[in-house]
């Protein structure tokens, strides 16, 4: 195999494949959806592959409700700062009165 | 969720990692997301905005947006296209039309999806908030009255620099405000103006809501400073949260927090920082990365001189994403025609997906590269942190 047929196999159709059976997986592993319409994307898979994974990848539904951004993780989750932080935010918000705020201070002071 | 929601989706997802290096998001109480919400934000980067919370949220939602953008029909076809709803404002003419406006947010509701509102009512470049405007308190007084128990969300958008691609932004979210005790009828004008006082202290509670830029600077930095020392770490959406806090804080500890900070800025920063995780993946993917920059250079380059031009920020920030969306969608499109003509469409179509992801890979890995080399550059001190928690226990009992 010349160099350009190497570098075509190991940048595109490498990948490529690897999207398709990704598509599968993911199709079977979310679970999201009725039965008949990941059976649909299954079926689709099979007889389109390029097409339907493309098609799929662009309009498959987010992993649960809640907002989800990306970036850097979070260290020291568990720091004294952040557990204040998160207090005086429920506090300020009115999610928790006064003496709940003390009781978690001295909580937060004794641990 | 239709497929074009999904599509518009997933097409913000992949464009924000591509303009910026991190979307940081907290979110103390995540329930509301199962429920019919209204979300109320801050506007302090026009058409990014929208941008970056579609980007985020597990659900489009419907946008409000001023009447006057339909006047543009390429415009209108876009926000149809998105399910925006156009609301008119007093400053723009009469508002008659707003009676449509509030049915479609009261049946989006009732249908339990997720609308959202930027009810300063314009966007601009000021450190403080605009004072919000009714129509937020009308909607979910109105929901309220035809039976949606709506959840009323503030969110507060942050960007550290609005203009400049692959900069940091952060999504705060906060607790969904408690309605009990008002009444449910958008008719009623003191219900509507309590709500309105109550959804402004509280979306300030989460924006960016700063007398001036310097005042935001220097208690970002002392944020910075305490966040270093205390976790090794800044998170962004951690340092504007915490400078918010230590702006809110009572006298003296808000004044001894900024000249405890301002001590600090002598002490030596340039430690490396610790070990960066993924850097050993990010070695080996380094050839898959130098095609993902291969690829996505030119949209890259042509959306970073964006930041060049000389305009207002927010009209920057506006362009960027409209520039990004279509240089890099553009981009994407024509390798995959280059693609097909020469290897077919079995090839071609697959480089669709491949040219978005092989730019996340390139992405992904110059940022660990990038952390591998970069040293501290907020100094450590001890000190900064018994101020800023003297100061956050003040706040907390002086609520």
């Amino acid at each position: 195999m010349s160099g350009a047929g190497l570098a075509v196999v190991v940048l595109l159709v490498l990948p490529a494949v690897g999207f398709w059976l990704a598509g599968i997986v993911d199709v079977l592993r979310r679970g999201a959806g009725s039965r008949w319409g990941r059976g649909g994307w299954l079926v689709a898979l099979v007889l389109l592959p390029g097409l339907a994974a493309v098609a799929y990848f662009l309009t498959r539904p987010a992993v649960g409700a809640a907002a989800a951004g990306f970036g850097p993780r979070r260290h020291g989750a568990s720091s004294r700062l952040l557990r204040l932080m998160e207090l005086v935010e429920a506090r300020e918000q009115g999610v928790i009165a006064a003496d709940a705020f003390e009781a978690a201070l001295a909580e937060l002071d004794d641990g | 969720m239709a497929p074009l929601d999904r599509f518009l989706q997933n097409l913000a997802r992949i464009v924000a990692r591509m303009l910026y290096r991190s979307v940081e998001v907290h979110d103390p109480d995540p329930s509301w997301a199962t429920r019919p919400a209204l979300l109320v934000a801050n506007h302090f980067a026009g058409f990014a905005d929208p941008a970056l919370l579609l980007g985020i949220l597990g659900k489009r939602p419907r946008f409000l947006a001023k009447a006057t953008l339909w006047r543009s029909r390429p415009v209108g076809r876009l926000l149809d296209l998105g399910g925006a709803i156009p609301v008119h404002r007093a400053v723009d003419g009469s508002t008659a039309g707003n009676v449509d406006a509030f049915a479609a947010c009261y049946e989006a509701l009732a249908r339990g999806e997720h609308v959202a509102i930027f009810p300063e009512g314009t966007t601009h470049d000021e450190a403080a908030m605009r004072r919000v405007k009714t129509g937020a308190a009308r909607i979910a007084l109105g929901a309220r009255a035809v039976g949606v128990d709506v959840a009323v969300v503030p969110v507060g958008l942050h960007y550290e620099a609005k203009a400049r691609i692959r900069s940091r932004a952060a999504v705060v979210f906060g607790h969904p405000i408690d309605l009990e005790g008002f009444d449910p009828d958008p008719r009623d004008r003191e219900a509507v103006h309590r709500l309105t006082a109550r959804i402004d202290e509280r979306l300030r509670l989460v924006a960016s809501d700063f007398p001036s830029w310097e005042d935001a600077a220097r208690f970002g930095f002392a944020a910075a400073v305490a966040l270093e020392t205390e976790t090794g770490d800044v998170r962004y959406v951690d340092e504007e949260r915490l400078a918010g806090m230590l702006h809110r804080a009572p006298e003296p500890h808000r004044r001894q927090v900024l000249e405890v900070a301002a001590a600090a800025r002598r002490v030596p920063a340039g430690r490396p920082r610790r070990r960066v995780p993924g850097l050993g993946t990010a070695l080996l993917l380094v050839p898959f990365a130098v095609v993902g920059v291969a690829v996505n250079l030119l949209p890259y380059l042509v959306t970073r001189a964006v930041g060049l031009v000389k305009a207002a920020p927010v009209t920057l920030a506006t362009v960027k994403v409209l520039v990004g969306l279509v240089a890099f969608v553009a981009t994407w499109t024509v390798w995959a025609f280059l693609v097909a003509g020469r290897y077919g469409w079995r090839l071609g179509l697959p480089t669709l997906l491949l040219a978005p992801f092989y730019g996340l890979v390139a992405v992904w890995v110059v940022d660990r590269l990038a952390a591998a080399v970069a040293r501290r550059s907020v100094p450590r001190d001890p000190a900064v942190v018994g101020a800023v928690t003297d100061a956050l226990v003040a706040r907390g009992r002086t609520r």
